[in-house]
């Protein structure tokens, strides 16, 4: 249980895993990231302290892309959908390039899926 | 976190790009580079095995104060210029680098260890194609 409000009507809590899943799914939405919704999940960390998030996002991105570019719209991506679908607070989104696959990669990792 | 990686931090948070993701940079821009001997594609890798001789580019990149050093050993195909295939290299990898991940090339350094012959390059293409 991570966010929990007192209301007259009763409790409201957020799960962190609601948090990561939401965080996920926002940071696959970014054009030029790897990894889809679902799998997206296993490279997000999310810490809740109170009423303040912080997210961390472990990337792999696909080449031709501007990477800083890339970070930022994740960064700005995950802060909106997070604050807005669960009323937290972000205090900051890393984001961790770690791995970088070409576009060809990217669509035989599409087929296999399929 | 053993790994090294370049940091930016703003009010966002912290970006962090790693030695790996520059030297996969370093590596699809140097294979762009005509007459560069291409490995075993990341995706097979086997193309090595078959032909019983590595051409793969070893590529490695260090992080400093300043910015990056990249040090890559290539193998050319026969019939190309060494030195021009060296040139490309360096002009794509410094510029694909700067450009992709923001972080000042300080040198690439290319070594040229081996000349492959065209006629087994491209056998292998093919069959590693089917």
């Amino acid at each position: 249980m991570t966010k929990e409000e007192a209301r007259e009507k009763g409790h409201v809590s957020i799960s962190q895993e609601v948090v990561t899943a939401i965080a996920a799914i926002a940071a696959s939405g970014v054009t030029g990231i790897f990894h889809r919704e679902e799998g997206m999940k296993r490279y997000v960390e999310t810490e809740v302290e109170g009423e303040n998030v912080k997210v961390t996002v472990r990337a792999t991105l696909i080449h031709g892309n501007s990477l800083y570019k890339v970070a930022k719209e994740i960064q700005t991506r995950v802060r909106t959908e997070v604050e807005q679908m669960t009323g937290l607070q972000v205090s900051g989104v890393n984001v961790d390039i770690q791995r970088l696959v070409t576009p060809e990669e990217q669509q035989l990792s599409k087929k296999e899926e399929e | 976190m053993a790994e090294k990686s370049v940091k930016i931090i703003d009010e966002d948070g912290q970006i962090a790009i790693s030695e790996e993701v520059v030297t996969s940079i370093a590596r699809i821009a140097a294979e762009k580079v005509d007459g560069i001997a291409r490995s075993g594609k990341t995706v097979s890798g086997l193309k090595s095995f078959f032909g019983g001789e590595d051409t793969a580019s070893i590529i490695k990149s260090e992080f400093s104060d300043d910015g990056v050093h990249i040090e890559l050993t290539i193998a050319v195909e026969y019939g190309y210029p060494v030195h021009e295939v060296a040139q490309g290299v360096q002009n794509n990898v410094q510029k694909d680098v700067e450009e992709m991940a923001g972080i000042d090339v300080i040198g690439v350094d290319v070594y040229v260890r081996k000349v492959i012959p065209i006629a087994t390059e491209k056998k292998q293409d093919i069959s590693s194609e089917d």
